[in-house]
């Protein structure tokens, strides 16, 4: 009897490791297989990542076939990744089901990279910047490097790539500069209180009207802006194509030296004129150079 | 009889015209220089502000007001001058081209009526199919047409309006234009084109011609579309060869122009 009850007792423990073992063997070919889909998918998406570019960026703008590319790519790769839960028994229905519970705990869990995630997709589709605009978001001035799901690049204008998350650039007010038609060129120059005004706004609407990116329409403009202590104050301004905003106001507050000098226009230096009201006896007055000092 | 190009020709002359049959032919000294050319060693060419010269041991230099580029050339290397629209000189920003009139025409009512007038043009140096630079010879200035947010930035040029091309003064670096315009009455203040679809024309003796310009006018707005047609008889097309393009903001590709707030309607019609 003990040794039948041995024996069975034997013949059950095989048969539970059998199972056991059946198991197993049946969740690593099934671990094996959302393997193989997930890498399949992930070349796919690289395939078609490489073809988008290879096909659209001689075509199109960096801004256009970016977000596409980037939409194309994450969209294989989401669709992997449920389609390797299908071994599982995982369905897309089961996964909205179960979403509803593991959407809570994973939502608190990854609530910023989801927030980032959605403005991420908010930025593709409104796509208030672009790659290569030139902006200041969230205080930060610069080139838009890139724009992924996450994150926005923005290589600043001393050189360093700065990672903004996607919610804060959508939080945060954007400022574009060439997102427009147009952007004006606008300093301030002081002349001289003994120099002619009419000379002086003459020869910069000219100089204006004579640089290729000062715009024709609208029309260069100086005037009068303030009679300030020492020189009156002229505003000059021009609208230039925002591509070479920069270049624009360089070259035009560089050459305005020349210009001035030319027409017989002074700039002047501060100065202060004293004038003594009531004096009892003669002031002596010494004058002194530099070296002697 | 005008010329249009105030053209100096070294010993070499423009010895070649690469493309266009009709108005092929070897350049004689003194003559007007058939575009597209051929530079041949020994060469100057001069066109408005726009020099370009090809010296026999194979310097090459192509200079205006803007700047000058030089590359050094090995004999049998082929040295092609190619007019192109002027939208690339500078900045490559837009396709368009403005041409303000120096005075308001008076267009459309019945039927269409054809007015010309002078629009600039580049010179491109192909060097081998490789294209060395774009040479403006005329003064580059750019307008924006319409709003600052919404309107179109197109590259500007003021010139005379007539009703036939032989009224036009000479301007050298400028091509006719013709525009044909149908639509209600209005004053004319310019006329705007989308010159990146743009192709060359030639007559015989070697005058450009930008094709002929459609314009329609509602009272409101007018819209120019840039047709493919030579704005009259017995011109030939330039076709411009092995050239490699600049890529355009391709929004703009193909857009024909549209203008809302210039066109200026009589207020008062006699009765």
């Amino acid at each position: 009897m003990a040794a039948e009850a041995s024996t069975s007792e034997g013949a059950g423990a095989i048969g539970t490791l059998s199972g056991v073992l059946q198991r197993i063997e049946g969740q690593i070919s099934k671990i094996l297989i959302s393997a193989a889909i997930i890498v399949g998918f992930v070349f796919l998406a690289l395939f078609v990542r490489s073809l988008t570019r290879r096909s659209l960026a001689p075509k199109l703008p960096p801004h256009v076939y970016r977000p596409l590319e980037n939409f194309l790519f994450y969209g294989i790769i989401v669709a992997g990744v449920i389609s390797a839960l299908y071994p599982f028994g995982i369905t897309l229905t089961g996964l909205l089901v179960a979403g509803g519970f593991a959407g809570v705990v994973i939502g608190f869990a990854s609530q910023q990279t989801v927030s980032n995630f959605i403005s991420g997709i908010f930025l593709l589709v409104e796509q208030p910047l672009r790659v290569g605009d030139p902006v200041t978001v969230a205080g930060v001035s610069g080139v838009v490097y890139d724009i992924s799901i996450l994150s926005t690049k923005i290589r600043t204008w001393e050189g360093p790539i700065v990672r903004i998350p996607n919610s804060t650039v959508f939080n945060e007010i954007i400022t574009n500069y060439v997102r427009t038609r147009a952007r004006r060129v606008e300093y301030s120059i002081g002349i001289h209180y003994d120099s002619s005004i009419e000379k002086a706004v003459e020869a910069l609407k000219k100089m204006m009207e004579e640089h290729p990116f000062c715009l024709a329409n609208p029309a260069p403009e100086v005037f009068v802006d303030n009679y300030a202590d020492s020189s009156i104050v002229l505003k000059v301004r021009c609208w230039a194509p925002p591509q070479v905003w920069f270049a624009t106001k360089v070259e035009l507050q560089t050459k305005t030296k020349k210009v001035l000098e030319e027409a017989g226009v002074k700039i002047p230096y501060p100065q202060l004129d004293l004038h003594i009201v009531s004096a009892q006896t003669d002031l002596p007055v010494r004058l002194k150079s530099e070296q002697q000092g | 009889m005008f010329r249009w190009f105030s053209a100096k020709i070294g010993d070499g002359g423009v010895a070649e015209d690469t493309a266009t049959e009709g108005a092929a032919g070897a350049a004689e000294a003194g003559a007007r220089p058939q575009l597209p050319a051929r530079l041949q060693p020994g060469s100057l060419l001069e066109v408005g502000e726009a020099g370009i010269e090809l010296k026999s041991d194979g310097s090459f230099k192509a200079c205006d007001r803007y700047g000058c580029a030089e590359a050094l050339v090995p004999p049998g290397v082929p040295v092609d001058i190619v007019p192109v629209p002027a939208i690339y000189r500078l900045l490559t920003a837009t396709s368009f081209i403005y041409v303000e009139f120096d005075r308001r025409v008076h267009v459309g009512g019945e039927g269409e009526s054809l007015y010309w007038t002078l629009a600039p043009f580049e010179l491109e140096v192909n060097i081998d199919g490789l294209t060395l630079i774009r040479l403006a010879p005329v003064k580059v200035k750019f307008t924006l047409i319409g709003t600052v947010t919404e309107g179109t930035l197109a590259r500007y040029f003021k010139a005379p309006v007539a009703r036939s091309p032989e009224e036009l003064p000479e301007i050298p670096g400028t091509a006719l234009l013709g525009f044909k315009v149908a639509g209600t009455s209005a004053l004319l203040p310019g006329i705007g084109f989308n010159a990146a679809v743009a192709t060359f024309f030639a007559d015989r003796s070697g005058v450009l011609y930008y094709p002929l310009v459609s314009v329609k006018t509602d009272g409101e707005s007018v819209a120019a579309r840039t047709t493919s047609d030579p704005p009259k008889d017995g011109l030939v097309p330039i076709f411009p060869g092995e050239r490699r393009l600049l890529p355009f903001p391709f929004t703009q590709q193909a857009a024909p122009f549209t203008m809302t707030i210039e066109v200026v309607r009589p207020r008062h019609t006699a009765p």
